[in-house]
C-alpha cells in the first residue's frame, strides 16, 4: 500500500565562514540514506535502530513531516513525493503518526474529547452527532472504556499509559490507512506496554490499518510485528520475516544487536557480541559498506563497495557481502546497484573534512 | 552470604508537599553482602530512586527519612556527622546519578573534572598526582587517558557515562550505587557499561546496588534483586528464585510483562490498572487494587515478611505456608480482585 524507494532525506549542515569563502561544498548529513520499505494493509513493520540510525526521520519523512531530498514516496502508486495542498491534506488524512512522549503530544488546557475531534474539525469531517460517534468509538478504539468516563477529562488527570491512548485515538479518528507509531511505549512503564500493544494489534484487527512501528527494542519489534527492518547509519541493512530475521539473522549488524539484548531469565545469559566504538556521525558514513568501521567480520571489499540488498530467504534481504555467495551463480540481486555508485558518493562527502 | 556491606533496615522516607507527608519509602529492609550485586527494581514511583537519596543523604529539602537504620560496615549513616559521612560517601561508597552524565560542565575539560573531587577529599595529593590517576581511571574504564585533555561535548553519551563511573571510582569504594546507569543509552553502549561494571565488580571486587525499572538488565548482572512497590518491598531473592518462582503476584506479573527474545512468542499479559498515585497511596498493601489475588486483609493490613530459605522473602497475604502463590479460586478475594481476574485486559476503566 505505502512504498519508499531509495528515499533520502539529507540535511545540509552549517559550515564555517571561512569554509563558505572557499566555497566549499556544504556537507550534508544523510539522515536517510536510500532506504527501500513497503508496507502493506493490515500489515505491521517494525523499523529498529539505535539512535541516530534514522529510523525517526523515516517516519517522519513517511508521515511528510520531513523534506524528501530523493527518492520517492508511493501511496498506492501514487507518487506522493512532492503533493502539497489539498492533496497533501488528504494524504495527511491516510496517514497518521504519534509520537514518544505522550505528555507533551497532547494540550493540557484542552479535554480529552476536544482534543481526539480536532483532526475531524481541522479536515471538516460529519456533523456533530456523527463525529461524536466516530470520537467514541475511536476512544474505546484506543483502550479509554468506557468512552463517557473519559471525555471531560484534562490530560493531567491521565496516566502516561492513557495519554497515549488518547494520542492513539485522535490519530485513529481520521479512520487512516497507515499508522507511524514512533517509539509509542519507551516511556511507559513495563506493566503498562502490553495494553497498547494489545490496543494495536486490535486496530490492525478491526480496523485493517497498516502499522510503521519505530523503535529501539528489537524484543519489541519481535512481539508486535509481521516484518522487521533493521537500520544503521541511514540504511536498511537487514529486513525480514520476524521469525526468519530473529532466528537465523544474516547481517553481522543485526547479529549483535540480537546478542546483547539482556533476557529475563537468568539462565539466558547469551553470549554477547558487543560492537566496539559507537556509530560514526551521519555527516561522515564510512566509505563501502557503511558498517565496515565496526563489523567484526569485515573484509577488503567492505572498504571500498557498498553492498547491495542480498536476497537470503522469502521476503529477507541482508546488504553484506557475505551473504553474496549464497546468491545462485551469476544471479543478480534485484535491487543491486552499481558497485561504484556507494563508495564514490562516500568519497564526494568524506573529502571537504 | 558475605556478612553485610550495607544494610538498609526498615527505612522510611516522607516529602512535605504542601502541608501533607508524603510518604515514598515505607519500611524498606534490604543488605548488600562485600562484592555482591543487588539490583533495586520497580516501576516509577516506586521509591527506588528515592531510596538511593536516602543512603547518600542527597534527599531534596522537603524530604526526610524519617526512622529506620542505614549502616554502612556496621556503622549507622543516618545519625552520623556531615562531616565524617561525606569522607564515607567518597571513600566506601559512591553512586552514579541517572542522567549525571549531563551534569558535566560543557566549559571545562573532562579530567579536571575528576581532579576535583579527588584533591577536593585528599588534599594531601598533588595536582600532577591526581592528574595521572585520572589517567589510570580512564583506561580502567575504557577511555584513552589522552581523552583527559578533551571537553564534554566531544564525548559521547557513552563515553560521558565512562567518565562518571570513573569519578565513581576515584576513591577505590566498596560498594559502588548505579541507579539507572545505562537508561538513556543505546542497546549497545547499555552492554559496553554492563561489561564494564561486571569487570570492574571482578577485577577490584567490588559491590553493587544497581537501581533499574529493567528486570532484564538485572537479571543479567545482579546476583540477588529486591522489588519494590510503591514505596514497600514486595519480594526479596536470587534472580533464578525471582524468575522461576516468584512468590508475590507483583513480581509475577512484573516478570511477565518482559519479553524474552527467543523465549515464546506472545504478548505479555502486563498488569491491569493504573499505577499507584503518592498523593492517594491505597491502603494495606499498596498492589491490592491491582492485584487479582486480593482479599479484604490485603487492603487492611501491610504483610509482614516471610522468609522462605536465607535469601528468599515475601510480604504477601495470599502465600501459603509452604510458599507458593495460592490459587484465586481457593482464596475470599474481594469483588475488585475478582473482576480483575475475570478482565478485560483492554479497558483503562478499572482504576
Amino acid at each position: 500500500m505505502i512504498e519508499l524507494r531509495g528515499l533520502r532525506v539529507h540535511f545540509p549542515l552549517r559550515r564555517s565562514l571561512g569554509a563558505a569563502l572557499r566555497r566549499r561544498p556544504v556537507p550534508q548529513v544523510r539522515a536517510v540514506d536510500g532506504v527501500d520499505l513497503t508496507l502493506s494493509r493490515g500489515e505491521i513493520v517494525a523499523l529498529v535502530g539505535e539512535s541516530g540510525s534514522g529510523k525517526t526521520t523515516t517516519g517522519r519523512a513517511l508521515a511528510r513531516l520531513a523534506p524528501i531530498t530523493g527518492g520517492s514516496l508511493l501511496l498506492e502508486d501514487q507518487d506522493v513525493t512532492a503533493i502539497g495542498g489539498a492533496d497533501l491534506r488528504a494524504y495527511r488524512r491516510r496517514v497518521q503518526i504519534i509520537f514518544q512522549d505522550p505528555y507533551e503530544s497532547l494540550d493540557p488546557r484542552r479535554t480529552v474529547r476536544e482534543q481526539v475531534e480536532e483532526p475531524l474539525s481541522v479536515q471538516g469531517i460529519g456533523a456533530p452527532a456523527e463525529r461524536r460517534e466516530r470520537v467514541d468509538r475511536a476512544m474505546e478504539d484506543a483502550g479509554l472504556r468506557p468512552a463517557a468516563a473519559f471525555a471531560d477529562r484534562y490530560p493531567h488527570e491521565l496516566s502516561g499509559g492513557q495519554r497515549q491512548r488518547v494520542a492513539i485515538a485522535s490519530a485513529m479518528v481520521l479512520e487512516p490507512d497507515v499508522l507511524i507509531a514512533d517509539e509509542p511505549v519507551s516511556m511507559l512503564d513495563v506493566s503498562l506496554r502490553s495494553g497498547i500493544l494489545r490496543v494495536m494489534l486490535g486496530l490492525r484487527e478491526k480496523r485493517g490499518v497498516g502499522i510503521l512501528f519505530i523503535t529501539h527494542d528489537l524484543s519489541l519489534a519481535w512481539l508486535i510485528a509481521d516484518r522487521i527492518a533493521v537500520m544503521y547509519l541511514g540504511r536498511i541493512v537487514e529486513v525480514g520475516p520476524v521469525e526468519a530475521l530473529v532466528a537465523s539473522p544474516r547481517h553481522p549488524y543485526t547479529k549483535a544487536l540480537l546478542s546483547v539484548m539482556p533476557s529475563p531469565d537468568p539462565a539466558h545469559r547469551r553470549q554477547r557480541a558487543i560492537l566496539r566504538g559507537e556509530t560514526p556521525d551521519a555527516s561522515r558514513i564510512p566509505a563501502g559498506c557503511r558498517f565496515h568501521t565496526r563489523c567484526p567480520l569485515v573484509f577488503d571489499r567492505c572498504l571500498t563497495e557498498d553492498p547491495p540488498d542480498f536476497p537470503v530467504g522469502d521476503g529477507h534481504t541482508a546488504a553484506c557481502w557475505l551473504a553474496e555467495v549464497d546468491q545462485p551463480a551469476g544471479a543478480r540481486a534485484p535491487t543491486a546497484r552499481s558497485p561504484l555508485e556507494g563508495p564514490q558518493e562516500a568519497r564526494e562527502i568524506a573529502a571537504p573534512g | 552470604m558475605n556478612p553485610a556491606l550495607l544494610e538498609v533496615q526498615e527505612l522510611v522516607v516522607e516529602f512535605h508537599v504542601q502541608g501533607t507527608a508524603l510518604r515514598a519509602v515505607d519500611g524498606l529492609s534490604f543488605d548488600v553482602g562485600a562484592g555482591e550485586a543487588v539490583g533495586l527494581v520497580g516501576e516509577s514511583g516506586c521509591g527506588k530512586t528515592t531510596t538511593a537519596l536516602a543512603i547518600a543523604r542527597l534527599l531534596p529539602e522537603n524530604g526526610r527519612i524519617v526512622s529506620g537504620s542505614v549502616r554502612f560496615d556496621g556503622e549507622e549513616l543516618t545519625t552520623l556527622k556531615r562531616g565524617p559521612f561525606r569522607r564515607r560517601r567518597w571513600k566506601d561508597f559512591s553512586i552514579i546519578f541517572q542522567g549525571a552524565m549531563n551534569a558535566l560542565n560543557p566549559v571545562q575539560r573532562v579530567g579536571d573534572q575528576v581532579v576535583e573531587p579527588i584533591r577536593l577529599h585528599e588534599p594531601a595529593t598533588t595536582r600532577r598526582q591526581a592528574w595521572k590517576r585520572v589517567g589510570e581511571l580512564f583506561e580502567m574504564v575504557g577511555i584513552s587517558r589522552d581523552r583527559r585533555k578533551e571537553y564534554p561535548h566531544q564525548f559521547s553519551g557513552g563515553m560521558r557515562q565512562r567518565v562518571m563511573i570513573a569519578m565513581a571510582l576515584a576513591s577505590r569504594p566498596r560498594l559502588v550505587i548505579g541507579d539507572e546507569p545505562t537508561t538513556a543509552l543505546d542497546v549497545m553502549v547499555q552492554a559496553q557499561i554492563l561489561e564494564l561494571l561486571e569487570r570492574l565488580r571482578r577485577e577490584l571486587g567490588l559491590a553493587l546496588v544497581l537501581i533499574t525499572h529493567d528486570l532484564s538488565v538485572v537479571a543479567e548482572t545482579c546476583d540477588r534483586a529486591v522489588v519494590m512497590y510503591a514505596g514497600q518491598l514486595a519480594e526479596t531473592g536470587t534472580v533464578e528464585q525471582l524468575h522461576r518462582r516468584p512468590l508475590h503476584p507483583y513480581t509475577a506479573r512484573l516478570m511477565g510483562s518482559v519479553p524474552d527474545i527467543g523465549g515464546v512468542r506472545r504478548l505479555p499479559e502486563g498488569i491491569p490498572g493504573q499505577p499507584p498515585s503518592i498523593l492517594r497511596p491505597p491502603s494495606g498493601c499498596r498492589f491490592h487494587p491491582r492485584c487479582d489475588h486480593a482479599m479484604e486483609v490485603c487492603a487492611e493490613m501491610y504483610p509482614a515478611r516471610r522468609s522462605f530459605g536465607p535469601e528468599h522473602a515475601v510480604h504477601c497475604h495470599a502465600v501459603s505456608e509452604e510458599g507458593r502463590i495460592q490459587d484465586p479460586a481457593a482464596l475470599p478475594l474481594i469483588p475488585s480482585a475478582r473482576a480483575l481476574a475475570a478482565h478485560d485486559p483492554d479497558a483503562e476503566g478499572l482504576a
